[in-house]
């Protein structure tokens, strides 16, 4: 995470200074690969029913020829013998019908399309709560400048009790009245291991949240399996990279059968805050 | 293992007495007349015999021959040459002091007279160069650069704009050993990659071996580069420098007692951010410089030993209020140069290196600190036996105590978060070598020589096993100085050179090496945050074989010099990182690697005239670079990044007179094979890019042309003065510096791709100046 941003705060320093850099679009003739198949799943404790979503790759530049995958078989079972074969809703999109998530619980999902076989699994991780949430104002140069001249620059701290005995994972999301910044979100998932706070009373802090005050701020905050990090922690890359960062790949996938996608899980905390003036 | 070695030179010795009755030995050093500095390369030639020797990196030489009456001629690129006859009938110790060709305040450019030593020696894939030369050349910002320079010369290229680091023959840009005064420099770049940390003022030679990597040099898979500081004036004191858009230097050298010994300190600063302070208040407190100091003194303690001590201290600085980013090089070296007799000479150092980095974030009251980095000790003994005209002997050995600091992260205040210490890992890098240079007949030249190299990496440490998804399996710790592994590698070097006539000769080489440390990098760039790890259980030695032939011609009196050399380079046991690995404060960061091999060819071709008012070269390289690993395409040969098919260097340098000289350089190269998608997908929303084949794609070809102008003021015997003009990308040519993707806005739903460039065109102007 930190690392990811150094090279990118370095350069834009020295180039706002020094350089006249410029910027165009360019032809670049891309291959086509093979259509690979693409799924998409969860499992929480929250309410079902959950969904599935399959589909398949595409063009790069087009986006010609992502399709939804009608008629697979899909099944998400425990590791204690239950399963649910899920229906399909509509094109692409498979919905559970009596599975409910359990904490501690490994989920598998399988898919079967055309005589080949997907499957995945995840541990559905303790839920942890969040105790409060606070923040801060950044001061005017002290950090990005907001999008809108009207905004202002918070931290948002989110406190909460990482669970000593478990290696845990976060995913943070942000709701600024309500809404995802559509701004931020292009940009990456806060994601984060307890590495650094294994155990502890932790006030999370996530950096540079652009609101104005009378905003109302919601924090997200998922407890989310290891395979669901991984995938997400690799997503930002593949979401991010362009040259300066390292060689591209794809994100690190807990299904089989050269899969995109994910099958993960979850559990589902969230606070608000309102920002005064 | 050190007994050999002293029985081998009490052998050696002995054999030689017997051969020597006849015989005497003239040696001495070889030096500049105005300045004192000993020149490295000279070339000495004895008419009657056809053969003569080259002084050593100190300027010294020694040759053992018949008694007889002998006009004997120094020689050396920039200087006049000098004849001295002598009658040999005793040893005897000549110094020379050779007069540089710029000193010459003659209106007639004279014409230095050429030798054919690239035809005579074994030397091949070696790249020399001189500071003079140099110093004509243009550059980004004015700033001369040695490592930008030395990427014009065929097989070397440049690893990119603002990616530093260099490529030599197909080899990544951690393979290469740099060493300033002996000291490895660990990571040469400043501000990612734009500059180079060797201050061309305290430079006094360098020289790249891309191959034929004499045996007395290790731990490298590529290349050395061998940097030697100036040792200071001898004769007077002096002050020079310069002054430029974004840096200045200053440089103070003189005798410590004349012709006995003297010192040097120079250092440079660049000086944005004061310049942006000082234009916008918003901009003071914020630290965006880099700077690099260097001295040395020597000093001789009568006839046969003399003393230097050198240092090197850089570091770059970034940052502001909450933010600050801090690396940099310290190296130290001692040397003693002893001679036993006119004929042994030896060399003892002890040498300290340094490179780490620091990242400090504040952040609500926090502050979180970053450390890592890597530190040196080493001993170093290197013996030259000159045993006659035929055959020079060296033979030496050396260890290095390596410290590897993989990081830590500690924080304080209301933040506090566990910090994270990785344990420090210990190695002992060491390595014998013999090698001698032999003449057979008056054509044939041989070096040959062998080099062991050991490996061991030393507790205290845990050695961890991993599973296939890099979980640990099972854990193994070692108490203090317990030996955790152990490798060997014996390393042949041979090179050999066959004269067709006086103009012409064919050379062949080859060489093994081995690279015991390796450096992680996440990034295609180099980054100050890549990290040195040692090998170890899980981690193997690289290995390289080199073969190489060449074909060399002069014409024209020696005026031009061209050659064509071919190379063959395979390479096993590479290391790169996992797709997705965790780069930053990873304990097990060996679960995370995977291993491959490589290989690399490519004909290197080379045009230069070195001599008269016009000079310069072209030089152009084909070649291919594959890497293999496993892991990685799904285990089939894909293009390295650095596998440049076409890469062409122009550089001209005319001196229209005494005063006004131009030059000018243009590069043209394939563009760098990188990764991009060949689909897209849709997660949560987000466009996914696809990829599939690992570097399939090239960047567009990449050229540049960049012009320098040299205007010298006013020169008086006390001071002198110049300025110098130059354009970078004098043609404005908009280089990718990276591609990346984006939704198109003229038509939604559709991706477009959008190319970044730095730089466009960039003037810039430096006075210099000395008295």
């Amino acid at each position: 995470m930190i690392k990811k941003h150094i090279h990118i705060v370095i350069l834009t320093i020295f180039l706002s200074f020094v350089l006249a850099s410029c910027e165009k679009v360019i032809h670049l003739d891309l291959n086509s690969a093979d259509t690979r198949i693409v799924i998409e799943g969860n499992i929480t404790p929250d309410a079902g029913p959950y969904e599935v979503v399959i589909t398949t790759s595409g063009d790069y530049y087009t986006a010609e020829g992502i399709m939804p995958i009608t008629g697979a078989q899909v099944i998400i079972s425990d590791d204690i013998g239950n399963y649910d074969t899920l229906t399909e809703k509509s094109d692409g999109i498979y919905l559970t019908n009596n599975v409910v998530g359990e904490s501690d619980r490994t989920y598998s999902l399988d898919v079967v399309y055309k005589g080949n076989s997907f499957s995945g699994s995840e541990l559905l991780p303790v839920k942890v709560t969040i105790d409060s949430l606070s923040y801060e104002e950044i001061p005017k140069n002290a950090g990005p400048p907001p999008e809108e001249p009207e905004n202002k620059i918070y931290n948002i701290f989110c406190s909460f009790n990482d669970p000593e005995e478990t290696e845990d994972y976060y995913r943070f999301t942000v709701l600024r009245n309500g809404e995802e910044d559509p701004n931020r979100r292009g940009g990456s998932y806060n994601v984060a291991s307890d590495q650094l706070f294994n155990g502890q009373t932790v006030k999370y802090a996530i950096w540079y949240v652009e609101a104005a005050p009378q905003d109302t701020i919601t924090i997200i905050m998922d407890a989310i399996g290891f395979n669901t990090y991984e995938y997400f922690r690799t997503l930002n890359d593949a979401l991010s990279s362009g040259g300066m960062g390292g060689t591209p790949y794809n994100p690190i996938t807990n299904l089989s059968n050269d899969a995109l996608g994910y099958f993960g899980a979850y559990t589902r905390d969230r606070s608000s805050i309102v920002l005064e003036e | 293992m050190s007994k050999t070695i002293i029985s081998i030179i009490i052998v050696l010795i002995s054999v030689s007495n017997i051969i020597a009755q006849d015989k005497f030995t003239l040696s001495g050093h070889v030096k500049d007349a105005s300045t004192g500095e000993e020149l490295i390369g000279a070339t000495i030639y004895i008419e009657e015999l056809k053969s003569g020797g080259v002084t050593n990196v100190y300027g010294f030489y020694s040759i053992t021959i018949p008694e007889g009456k002998y006009n004997i001629r120094y020689s050396y690129i920039g200087y006049e040459s000098q004849k001295e006859a002598i009658e040999l009938n005793v040893n005897l110790t000549r110094d020379i002091e050779l007069k540089s060709q710029d000193a010459t305040l003659n209106e007639v450019v004279i014409k230095g007279e050429a030798d054919n030593e690239n035809i005579r020696s074994t030397d091949m894939g070696i790249v020399k160069m001189d500071i003079k030369e140099i110093k004509k050349i243009p550059v980004l910002f004015g700033e001369q650069d040695i490592i930008k320079t030395l990427t014009l010369m065929p097989g070397v290229s440049s690893g990119g704009e603002g990616k530093g680091g260099f490529y030599v023959r197909g080899g990544n840009t951690d393979q290469n050993l740099i060493l300033l005064d002996e000291a490895p420099v660990y990571n040469a770049s400043h501000l990612l990659g734009f500059f180079s940390v060797f201050n061309s003022d305290a430079i006094k030679d360098m020289k790249l071996y891309k191959a034929g990597i004499p045996a007395k040099f290790g731990g490298r898979l590529s290349s050395v580069l061998d940097v030697h500081m100036k040792d200071g004036n001898q004769k007077k004191f002096s002050v020079s420098g310069g002054l430029g858009l974004i840096s200045s230097r200053l440089t103070i050298e003189g005798p410590i007692v004349k012709d006995q010994g003297s010192f040097i300190v120079s250092g440079r600063r660049t000086y944005a951010d004061i310049l942006y302070g000082l234009i916008d208040p918003d901009f003071r407190g914020l630290d965006l410089f880099f700077y690099d100091l260097n001295a040395k003194a020597n000093y001789k303690i009568g006839d046969r030993d003399r003393v230097f001590i050198s240092g090197y201290f850089g570091q770059d600085k970034l940052g502001t209020e909450n933010f600050g980013f801090n690396w940099g090089n310290q190296t130290g070296t001692l040397r003693w140069n002893h001679l036993f007799n006119s004929r042994l000479f030896s060399n003892t150092s002890f040498i300290y290196s340094s490179y780490s980095y620091q990242i400090r974030i504040n952040q609500s009251d926090t502050e979180f600190k970053i450390t890592s980095g890597i530190e040196d000790y080493h001993v170093k003994q290197d013996f030259t036996f000159f045993a006659n005209t035929k055959n020079t002997l060296k033979f030496g050995l050396d260890v290095i105590h390596h410290t590897f600091k993989p990081g830590e992260l500690v924080s304080e205040g209301e933040l506090s978060i566990n910090n994270i210490i990785i344990d420090k890992k210990f190695a002992l890098e060491s390595g014998v070598y013999v090698s001698n240079e032999q003449k057979l007949g008056v054509r044939f030249m041989l070096d040959y020589g062998v080099r062991l190299s050991m490996f061991n990496e030393i507790g205290p440490g845990s050695v961890f096993e991993y599973d296939q998804d890099g979980e640990i399996i099972s854990e193994e710790a070692y108490a203090k100085g317990d030996l955790i592994s152990t490798y060997m590698v014996p390393e042949p070097r041979f090179s050999m050179s066959y004269m067709l006539n006086e103009r012409s000769s064919l050379k062949a080489s080859y060489q093994r090496n081995a690279q015991y440390i390796h450096l992680l990098s996440a990034s295609t760039s180099d980054n100050p945050t890549d990290v040195w790890v040692p090998s170890s259980s899980l981690i193997k030695p690289e290995k390289a074989n080199q073969y190489s032939v060449g074909y060399f011609r002069n014409f024209l009196d020696n005026t031009f010099e061209t050659s064509v050399e071919v190379y063959y380079k395979d390479m096993t046991d590479l290391v790169d990182y996992k797709d997705g690995a965790n780069v930053l404060l990873n304990e097990h960061v060996e679960a995370d690697l995977v291993f491959g091999i490589g290989r690399s060819y490519g004909m290197e071709l080379l045009l230069k005239k070195r001599l008269g008012s016009f000079t310069g070269w072209v030089g152009y390289t084909l070649s291919k670079t594959e890497n293999k690993f496993d892991a990685i395409n799904d285990g089939s040969w894909f293009s390295a990044r650095q596998d440049r098919t076409h890469d062409i260097s122009v550089v001209g340098m005319y001196d229209i007179n005494k005063k006004i000289s131009v030059s000018a350089t243009w590069i043209y190269y394939t563009g760098d094979a990188v990764t991009m998608p060949s689909g897209q997908y849709l997660i949560d929303g987000n466009i996914v890019p696809l990829y599939t084949e690992r570097n399939g794609y090239r960047m567009p070809d990449y050229h540049r042309l960049d012009l320098g102008l040299t205007l010298k003021g006013k020169e008086t015997k006390k001071f002198k003065s110049s300025w110098n003009f130059s354009v970078y990308n004098a043609y404005a040519h908009e280089n990718a510096y990276s591609i990346s993707f984006r939704e198109s806005e003229t038509n939604p739903g559709t991706m477009e791709s959008v190319q970044f460039s730095l730089f466009s065109i960039v003037p810039s102007v430096t006075w210099n100046f000395k008295f």
